[in-house]
């Protein structure tokens, strides 16, 4: 039996990267950062996929939650250091991703001074995507780390 | 948290105490089995409370579940 964090981190990572591979689509597909905010569809897209992936995440914690009647532990001492380490880890890779981000656009739209909205948005979405990719994705590693697989 | 950080007998006290499963270990002290697999295998480094309560489940004492790989080096050099 999988335990509770790294079941939570595998779904988590399909939830989030479904999340952000659409995202990635309606935004990019439909003219990029110079027409998003113009385009009330694809914003309401975008939102609706990004609620779609909350409430997925939040039915999926709910559904591999603690149950009382459970037999075996789903959770112990070594699924919460994982959790600890993973949510440092996710937020350096947050901070790294969020001031690569500035950097880039700052780079890229120097010289006209002035940058499209629409990138504010996507730097919004990505971020939310990223940080919630990232823990899941550290998690499972530090699970990988952190154990054998020894079934003796 | 690394890999030979301390050292540990818990499988072989584990096959000395009939045969005992990975999940009647952690059943008994309050983890999953999955902590007890990567404590066999010494890739991670459980909790002063998990090794008291380990210990406990074979009727030992931590530090003869337990050993720092400097006292194993130590032990070596003294045979």
């Amino acid at each position: 039996m999988m335990t509770q964090s790294k079941m939570r981190a595998q779904y988590g990572l399909g939830i989030w990267g479904l999340v952000t591979l659409s995202f990635g689509l309606v935004f990019f597909l439909g003219g990029g950062a110079a027409t998003y905010a113009d385009d009330s569809i694809r914003m309401l897209a975008a939102a609706l996929i990004l609620a779609a992936g909350f409430i997925g995440y939040i039915g999926m914690l709910y559904l591999t939650r603690e149950k009382s009647n459970g037999k075996a532990r789903i959770r112990d001492e070594r699924d919460l250091e994982i959790a600890r380490q993973a949510n440092e880890i996710a937020l350096v890779a947050v901070l790294v991703f969020v001031f690569a981000a500035c950097i880039s656009l700052f780079l890229g739209y120097e010289t006209s001074g002035s940058l499209p909205v629409g990138w504010m948005w996507f730097l919004a979405y990505a971020t939310a995507c990223f940080g919630l990719l990232a823990q899941s994705a550290t998690t499972l590693a530090l699970h990988r780390e952190m154990s054998g697989n020894g079934e003796r | 948290m690394a890999k030979g950080e301390i050292n540990n007998q818990i499988r072989k006290l584990r096959f000395a105490k009939g045969e005992m499963t990975q999940q009647e270990l952690a059943d008994l002290c309050g983890c999953t089995r999955q902590t007890i697999i990567a404590l066999e295998q010494e890739k991670y480094v459980p909790s002063l409370i998990l090794a008291v309560r380990i210990a406990r489940a074979f009727g030992k004492t931590v530090e003869e579940v337990f050993q720092l790989p400097e006292d194993n080096e130590m032990q070596q050099e003294g045979e």
